[in-house]
């Protein structure tokens, strides 16, 4: 069995990826609680992750993926993982992470804008990059070669390094004995060298991962805080290559908290129409009892913030949840909006089901003893 | 996302009397009732209140649960479920009320998911949630934990994990109006039976069925009418039927009910049956796990008609009734193809086999190797109970006693058993009542010491069985096993010291080279060194006289203190059956704590060598001693005394012991003298400690390295005195000397009025010049 768990932390992402043979992955990482706040209902994160390696043994993640360097996946990562750079980053308690996944725009990145625990985690991948291990870059855009030279690197020489869009990535292509396969589909080298896309959310990291389980496989669509555009870009260039099992979904961890500019062009007034290639990935792609998953604040009742999650989007996903009998659970909502938790997907060969801890199961659950016999 | 309730669905809650009234909470009779309905008002995680009903028979929670359901459902259980929680109505004498009953109130609701409560209704479907008695868990019943054992038995349902795939087929749990035993034979074939009534309880029938020549006569007859089904899959049948229509309906089309019934009643006719007699329908189905596998097992359903064969003749069209009596009609005629004639669901159970003894049990399977048990006294009786009960065994009870009056205080048999011979009771009563197989345990009424005319019969039960298990508290018996009876098994001895604290288990290894009298020697060594078995053969206190001959005695021991040991007797004998190895264990129980604390005993190997016409037996425990104290003392010598015990009879010497050379002897190289400090009361506390089994038989010394254990002339004069020493007794001496090369061991004994005869270990006379 394998579980994804989402952490509640407002409009932002973390979540983990556990699997049977104990490996860990954590895809981003931001702390957005107030520490001072009591009230503040959002995860502790750092807490948590620890009390979780602590109970596996481990002070390490096989891979840490940031999906890009926005403040909402990075807030906080410098102060919590081991980073190689620098020795001010290497304290006790930190944790390592053994490979380290991000875009190329997370490497090339000049803008002032960059955060400053993006700025850090730009310097950790660079030096990894430099160095020529442990670190996984996403897609090979001019401006990637150019950053190389300019350290006297060719391309060539950090090739094994790198993985396009439309290909597995290595060490998680089928068939490995992990259980789990993880195909890129996002960002696409071209769309930035034409100029299509040159920002950080349409270069951001969007992966297909397959789990098998005891011959029964279940598909996570794990997307970054990407556009409509974007994401009818990889589907339409996924379907021109015939790849379709590639577009299938049983889980989508939803993009950008719900926003509807990852649906189409247009809020709506009760619910955003998406665009056409956008439409198919969630209507055609997605199989029977799909899980939503959006990690987001509670979904509102009105339109009085511009941010995400907007309604109309969350009424678009729930409306698809419930035509295919599945569905959509927002990290902020759940158990409940007066007290979110972690939220645990487990994946077995009976597919996804998301956990729903209520009281404790062990009055007399059906088919317990009683305690004397006689 | 709600699922509404279909209109259809509520119309047949409200046929069933379910509720038909939307209250308010407050508005419930019940107080858990409205307890669980202000607990979903205030939040329960994963559920949430629908509405409140008022019925005349009870009330009605809806609530709406979320249930944790993966994606690939085993059975179509959906993420969100309507559940009615109905409370029956309190009624104003009762005491208890029962837990709500659980509805699945989904319209589409899957009709074949297991452990649900069979109704006469198909929706709503009931879920059974607990499989302990309600009682058990009132105490901790709250409205959280009502909802989530709900969600919990969705969650499993959805999983398929609530009936596990290993797990046998659930008994379809069919009953209402009472009980019905059914004998074995049904489990193979149809056969003629009456019903029997054992009472009631609580309103219930209590039957038992017979065949028709035991049923006692009584004022209403019942005859059992057997009808076998094709194979059916497991929750194929989701309702309970009412009438005999409703029961042929169930089993259509694959099976004709009526016609086999009706089939019946015709002989039943020809045969002169009384016909107001009662009809018991029996339905024996062949259950299988999924269409493609063949059936696991065969299940009973049994129905009782209120109406007389008569009426259900008439019913099913077989015949009318007419001025003359009952008149038959030929061809498919009227009747009301049972519709009129009610059936009452019966819990239906076939008797106690000794196949499920050994399931109940823990048994992988039966045992039915042979065994020869000795002794069927209070240890005996409850011994061989417990283990025809665990299905260990097929028994030869041998007994020659008679079951007296005060025999009663402590036996596996009762007051009613007094006047029968004690080996018949305990087989064909306590063992053949451990399950309905019949006769499989034996019995040979006779004291095996002198078995008279029964000689052929027991000595062929000694030769057929694996063991023979002495339960006779006799050293007679343990020794007579040991040495006189020939036949090939492995003895066993299993007794109680005489306080009855301590339980004994002796056990000879499977090829008896270690038998049960060296076995009984080296437990008395155990007793006089081992602090754990201190005390162990202390005398029974408050004898108890029963009968005015000298040994009508018998000990003042309770009955559940022998049960308590006999129950440990048994599983240790299960035990034991299945190890090569001799064995010496012991439970000691603790009186006033009522511990039980076990002691094993090493066994040593027994040497049993003649020495003329006497048998020496001796075992490397006490060898090993004698080597050990003869090195620790060289280049000098060093003795002792020899403690053992005479079979005068056998003319066997079992050498024991040894008490090591005393302070004050002399002890040089090529002299020893024993002394004699501390001897005596030494040899008084190892007789003591023994029950006198255990006393000075002779003596020993060593010899320096590079000698002979052959007697010197010191040695000879040594030994004329021993024999002298113990002539007063009878009994014979022995000298053991220990050299490099080895033990020897002499005896003499003193025939009357002659200088003693020596044997040395090659049987030749010593010639004392």
């Amino acid at each position: 069995m394998s579980t994804i768990t989402l952490y509640p932390l407002g409009n932002a992402d973390t979540y983990r990826v556990d699997l049977p043979g104990g490996q860990k992955l954590l895809f981003d990482y931001a702390d957005m609680r107030c520490a001072t706040d009591p009230t503040d209902k959002r995860a502790k994160l750092p807490d948590e992750l620890r009390a979780d390696l602590k109970a596996a043994g481990r002070d390490r993640f096989d891979v840490v993926a940031f999906t890009h360097f926005d403040d909402d996946h990075v807030c906080g990562a410098a102060s919590f993982f081991w980073l190689e750079h620098a020795s001010k980053y290497q304290g006790d308690g930190r944790i390592k992470i053994d490979e380290l996944w991000v875009p190329a725009w997370a490497i090339t990145e000049t803008k002032e804008d960059l955060c400053e625990d993006g700025k850090i985690l730009r310097a950790e991948a660079r030096y990894r990059l430099e160095k020529g291990e442990r670190v996984r870059v996403f897609s090979r855009p001019a401006k990637l070669e150019a950053w190389l030279n300019s350290r006297g690197l060719t391309l060539t020489s950090r090739q094994h390094l790198i993985t396009d869009a439309g290909l597995y990535v290595p060490g998680w292509e089928p068939n490995n004995t992990k259980g789990l396969e993880m195909f890129v589909h996002s960002p696409f080298a071209h769309r930035q060298d034409d100029g299509t896309f040159d920002d950080r959310n349409t270069n951001c990291l969007i992966f297909q991962a397959s789990f098998r389980d005891g011959g029964g496989t279940t598909r996570a669509m794990l997307m970054g805080d990407t556009t409509y555009e974007c994401i009818a870009d990889f589907v339409r260039i996924t379907r021109f290559h015939g790849r379709i099992d590639r577009l299938k979904w049983d889980i989508v961890k939803l993009p950008h908290h719900s926003s509807y500019k990852s649906l189409g062009p247009e809020k709506g007034t009760t619910e955003t129409k998406p665009d056409s290639d956008v439409a198919d990935l969630y209507e055609t792609y997605g199989d029977i009892k799909p899980r939503l998953v959006s990690s987001s604040k509670p979904i509102p009742s009105n339109d009085d913030d511009d941010q995400p999650p907007h309604r109309q989007a969350a009424n678009y996903y729930k409306r698809i949840a419930r035509h295919k009998s599945g569905e959509y659970v927002v990290t902020m909502e759940h158990p409940s909006i007066a007290a979110p938790a972690p939220l645990a997907i487990e994946i077995d060969w009976r597919g996804a089901t998301v956990k729903k801890p209520g009281g404790s199961v062990g009055f007399a659950a059906v088919s317990t003893q009683a305690p004397r016999a006689g | 996302m709600t699922v509404p309730i279909a209109p259809s669905a509520v119309a047949r809650l409200d046929l069933l009397g379910l509720a038909p009234f939307v209250c308010e909470p407050d508005g419930l009779r019940r107080e858990d009732a409205r307890t669980l309905a202000r607990r979903l008002i205030a939040g329960i995680p994963f559920a949430r209140l629908i509405d409140c009903r008022r019925g005349s028979a009870g009330d009605l929670v809806i609530m709406e649960v979320e249930v944790e359901t993966p994606q690939r459902t085993a059975h179509d259980i959906r993420l969100v479920e309507r559940i009615g929680a109905w409370f029956v109505a309190p009624q104003a004498d009762e005491g208890e009320l029962p837990p709500p009953e659980t509805f699945a109130l989904r319209e589409d609701f899957p009709r074949d998911v297991s452990h649900v409560n069979l109704r006469e209704y198909e929706y709503p479907r009931s879920l059974c949630l607990f499989d302990v008695a309600f009682d058990e868990l009132r105490a901790a019943w709250t409205p959280g934990r009502f909802v989530t054992l709900v969600r919990e038995w969705l969650r499993l349902t959805s999983r398929g994990e609530l009936h596990a795939a290993d797990q046998p087929l659930e008994p379809l749990m069919l009953g209402g109006a009472g009980w019905i035993i059914l004998p074995n034979i049904l489990r193979k074939e149809n056969a003629a039976l009456g019903l029997e009534r054992r009472g009631q309880i609580g309103g219930l029938q209590v039957l038992v069925a017979v065949p028709p020549d035991q049923v006692q006569q009584g004022e209403r007859r019942f005859v059992v009418a057997c009808v076998r089904t094709t194979p059916r899959t497991h929750g194929a049948i989701r309702r309970a039927p009412g009438t005999l229509a409703n029961l042929h309906e169930l089993l259509t089309p694959e099976d004709d009910l009526r016609a086999q019934l009706a089939a019946v009643l015709r002989e039943w006719k020809q045969e002169g049956i009384g016909l107001d007699a009662q009809v018991a329908i029996v339905v024996m189905v062949p259950l299988r796990r999924d269409d493609s596998v063949e059936p696991e097992i065969e299940q009973p359903w049994a129905f009782l008609t209120v109406e007389s064969i008569a009426d259900v003749g008439k019913s099913l069209g077989l015949w009318e009734a007419t001025p003359h009596g009952l008149g038959t009609i030929l061809g498919p005629g009227g009747g009301d193809g049972g519709s009129s004639i009610s059936v009452l669901p019966l819990y239906a159970y076939f008797q106690h086999r000794r196949e499920d003894g050994a399931r109940f049990n823990g048994r992988r399977d039966v045992d039915d190797r042979p065994f020869v048990a000795i002794g069927a006294g209070a240890l005996g009786s409850q011994v061989l109970g417990f283990v025809a009960r665990t299905a260990f065994g097929r028994w030869t009870v041998v007994d020659g006693d008679v079951f007296l009056p005060h025999n009663v205080a402590r036996h596996a048999l009762g007051n009613s058993a007094v006047g029968f011979a004690k080996a018949i009771g305990v087989a064909s009563g306590v063992m053949r009542d451990a399950a309905a197989d019949g006769d499989l345990h034996r019995s040979i009424v006779t004291n095996m010491l002198a078995p008279g005319e029964q000689r052929a019969t027991l000595e062929q039960a000694y030769a057929n069985a694996v063991s023979i298990v002495d339960m006779s508290a006799s050293v007679a018996v343990a020794r007579a096993l040991a040495r006189d009876v020939t036949a090939p098994p492995r003895r066993i001895s299993l007794f109680l010291n005489p306080m009855g604290t301590d339980l004994v288990l002796l056990a000879e290894s499977t090829n008896r080279a270690v038998r049960l009298d060296a076995l009984e020697m080296q437990y008395y060594r155990a007793i006089s060194h081992e602090p754990a078995l201190a005390g162990t053969l202390r005398g029974a206190v408050n004898r108890q006289r029963y009968g005015r001959s000298c040994r009508d005695v018998s000990s003042q021991l309770p009955h559940a203190r022998v049960t308590a040991l006999a129950a440990l007797g048994a599983q240790a004998l299960e035990r034991v059956v299945d190890e090569t190895g001799a064995v010496i264990r012991v439970w000691r129980l603790n009186e006033s704590s009522l511990g039980v604390q076990s002691v094993e005993v090493a066994v040593h190997p027994v040497f049993d060598v003649s020495v003329g016409d006497w048998r020496i037996v001796t075992d490397e425990g006490l060898l090993a001693r004698l080597r050990e104290l003869r090195i620790a003392k060289l280049p000098s010598e060093t003795g002792g005394v020899l403690l053992g015990a005479v079979d005068v009879a056998r003319r066997v010497v079992y050498v024991v012991d040894t008490i090591p050379s005393p302070p004050d002897s002399q002890e040089w190289p090529t002299l020893y003298i024993r002394g004699a400090a501390g001897l005596i009361a030494e040899v008084e506390r190892v007789r003591e400690a023994t029950a006198g089994q255990l006393h000075y038989i002779g003596e020993w010394h060593s010899h320096p390295e590079g000698c002979a254990p052959l007697p010197s002339a010191d040695d000879m004069k040594v030994f004329v005195w021993i024999t002298e020493a113990l002539d007063a007794d009878d009994l014979p001496a022995v000298m053991m000397i220990v050299g490099d090369s080895g033990i020897s061991t002499f005896v003499a004994s003193m025939p009357v009025g002659r200088q003693p005869t020596i044997l040395r270990p090659d049987g030749a006379i010593i010639d004392l010049g």
